[in-house]
């Protein structure tokens, strides 16, 4: 499926590309297909128009830009594909087709949002007055966020903010063009913009207190969060798989609720973000606004001063191959201060020069060696002596078909003075008892009186021939 | 100057620089200033809190030890310190490692971005991206000069080499003007386009030309009178 889908997405991109031109239209086509709407509408032309009446607002459109008039033939090919049709019976005229009055109307609500006037607090309310005891199962909460949530109340506060943004963004770049003006009014200027920041002003007001409203839905969604978790709480360890299967039907309610919670959580910090970066935009206009009041004058004329020494500037500058440009010596350049630190940080070399490896004569060492060997000797002896000892034993066992080590172990302690001998013999004859059939291991955890005063204690251990 | 006739309380003007806050941020500081940079709160809000907190005592000490200026200066709300030359000497940063005069190129940008900041005066955040600067030079008021200067000659279109040219002295520039403080660089990553916001302090290269823009017709006339003879 997923494949599947991903082939789909992938030729419609292809699509897309080879009818992009023929889908989107340049400026001079867009301009085309507004005026002869606006001409309909008017009554100037009929809805089935000609060839000449689209030359006709070919140039019209021409008046507005400077700029060469495009070719009529070459405007109505590409149009003909999606934007104008022939009419039926009518086949030497023209009709706009509803694709391109979408197109129309799309741009027609982008510049005069319907809601740049509509109460959205009033929308709102209605939405968010939502109750978690009206939710009883997850299809119920899916439904509320599907049709209530993501398809109205959340679409309607985006196209508020939509709205908002355009108004902030159309005012603060028809205030910068002002200021371009010499000859405006100031007064006017004030007036007007001081109504459009009022109107902004109650605008976010207004985004703010459906934010609030926000709040009351996000206590309301809480609970039904909460709802589906004391579900599973309480849901007793499943010991089936039918109880195993609703355990995992409840956790998926669960999880699902849980991604209805932070989609609207995440919308409402959304919300509040974008009108907070609306809100400085505009109180920063406001206030540039004032202050401009004290100084206009001033700040016009030094706006018209800048722009006549920029031209000068460059009037006066040249192309230069190596520096890129170059002002004539005469022409007054300032300086400012620069003093740059840096701390430069030289390598410390004990020596200069390429140093040669020298090779140092090893050194033998007579006291080392010597203590090495004693070391080899003294283990070489102790395992021969181990050795000798369990050769011993097992003879000794085969004759009296019993022995009783633990008296053994402290006799080889005392004669061959060294732990690690009657450990060895001791752990090698238990082994081949272990490995041998014909013995019997017998190990009680008690450690014998006679012995309790040695350095190393060991449990009664006997070997018995099994008869 | 205020101080200049107190020689007597020279120990008394200098005892700030035994306080805390200065001796942790005062190198730094002091580094900043004759630098060059141009330092406003949003930028660098502890070395400013200093500038605001000693502001006497650290002009004072400029001017004492290197014939310098502190300027305390204010534009759209904001404002702003630095160091300048006094009006008839450049101090102890006279010699010529130790000033900088601005070159040709960083000239024509400067009052280039100057009047964008005007373009965008109602703006919070002024940002340039490489398309203005780009319709600036193509399409705008001054387009044939522009034309002229970056690529010797006024064509429709430029190849994609010779803009190379153009953008990586423009990048140069506004990270020279970004040492300043004039600019802030909006493109994070090392290779992105041209992407940056104008600051406050960017009214700095209005000041060094005021006397050219108050009297901009005097200074043209003048100009023009003196290279013809």
């Amino acid at each position: 499926m997923i494949h599947l889908n991903s082939i789909n997405i992938e030729s419609e991109i292809l699509d897309i590309n080879q009818l992009y031109d023929h889908l989107v239209l340049t400026k001079e086509e867009g301009m085309v297909i507004y005026i002869l709407d606006s001409r309909i509408k008017l009554g100037k032309i009929s809805k089935y128009f000609t060839y000449l009446d689209i030359e006709k607002c070919i140039n019209e459109s021409a008046k507005i830009e400077v700029g060469s008039i495009p070719q009529t033939e070459k405007i109505v090919r590409n149009l003909l594909h999606f934007y104008i049709e022939r009419p039926p019976n009518e086949e030497l005229k023209f009709a706009l087709t509803n694709y391109a009055k979408k197109f129309i109307d799309l741009i027609h609500k982008k510049l005069h949002s319907p809601l740049k006037h509509f109460p959205l607090k009033k929308t709102f309310q209605k939405y968010a007055d939502f109750k978690s005891s009206a939710i009883e199962t997850i299809a119920d909460f899916e439904l509320w966020y599907d049709l209530q949530f993501h398809n109205n109340s959340k679409q309607t506060i985006i196209d508020h903010l939509e709205a908002l943004k355009d108004v902030v963004n159309s005012s603060i770049s028809r205030l910068n063009d002002l200021l371009k003006n010499e000859s405006e009014d100031l007064l006017t200027i004030t007036k007007e913009f001081t109504l459009i920041f009022d109107e902004i002003g109650l605008k976010s007001e207004e985004i703010k207190y459906t934010l609030r409203l926000g709040n009351t839905l996000n206590i309301e969604i809480e609970k039904v969060v909460d709802i589906f978790y004391k579900e599973i709480d309480e849901f007793k360890h499943p010991e089936n798989s039918i109880e195993q299967e609703k355990f995992e039907k409840l956790n998926d309610d669960y999880k699902k609720a849980l991604h209805i919670k932070t989609e609207v959580i995440d919308f409402f910090y959304d919300v509040d973000y974008r009108l907070k970066q609306l809100m400085d935009k505009s109180l920063y206009a406001n206030s540039q606004l004032t202050n401009l009041q004290n100084s206009f004058r001033n700040q016009s004329r030094i706006r018209i001063n800048l722009k006549k020494l920029l031209k000068f500037t460059l009037e006066q500058a040249s192309y230069s191959n190596k520096h890129i440009i170059t002002l004539p010596k005469s022409f007054p350049i300032k300086s400012i201060p620069v003093e740059r630190f840096k701390f430069i940080e030289v390598p410390y070399y004990h020596t200069y020069g390429i140093q040669r490896n020298e090779i140092s004569p090893a050194h033998y060492d007579n006291e080392y060696a010597r203590s090495e060997r004693e070391k080899v000797e003294k283990d070489l002896f102790r395992q021969e002596s181990a050795a000798k000892l369990l050769r011993e034993y097992k003879s000794i066992l085969e004759e009296e078909k019993e022995l009783n080590f633990t008296e053994h172990f402290y006799k080889i302690l005392e004669s061959e003075n060294d732990s690690e001998i009657a450990l060895s013999v001791g752990f090698d004859l238990f082994q081949f008892a272990n490995r041998n059939p014909r013995y019997k291991i017998e190990i009680t955890k008690d450690l014998p009186k006679a012995y309790s005063e040695q350095k190393i204690l060991v449990w009664n251990m006997k070997i018995n021939q099994i008869p | 100057m205020e101080h200049e006739n107190k020689p007597n309380s020279l120990e008394h003007s200098f005892k700030f620089l035994e306080n805390n806050d200065v001796k942790e941020k005062f190198a730094n500081l002091n580094i900043e200033l004759l630098s060059g940079r141009h330092i406003q709160k949003d930028s660098n809000y502890y070395l400013y809190q200093l500038l605001k907190k000693y502001f006497e005592e650290l002009k004072y000490y400029y001017a004492n030890f290197y014939g310098l200026e502190l300027e305390r200066d204010y534009k759209d709300d904001i404002t702003f310190y630095y160091l300048d030359f006094t009006e008839d000497s450049k101090g102890a940063l006279s010699s010529t490692r130790r000033h900088k005069e601005l070159s040709s190129l960083q000239t024509v940008m400067g009052i280039m971005l100057l009047n964008m900041y005007y373009d965008r005066y109602f703006e919070n955040i002024k940002e340039i991206t490489f398309q203005d600067i780009k319709k600036e030079i193509l399409s705008g008021e001054n387009s044939n000069h522009f034309k002229k200067l970056w690529f010797k000659e006024i064509r429709d279109e430029y190849s994609p080499n010779e803009w190379k040219r153009v953008i990586i002295n423009i990048k140069n520039t506004i990270r020279d003007f970004e040492k300043l403080g004039w600019v802030e660089s909006m493109a994070k990553d090392e290779g992105e386009d041209i992407h940056f916001k104008l600051k406050e302090p960017i009214y700095r290269f209005q000041k060094l030309y005021e006397k050219e823009i108050i009297h901009i017709d005097e200074f043209i006339e003048n100009y023009l009178l003196q290279t013809n003879d």
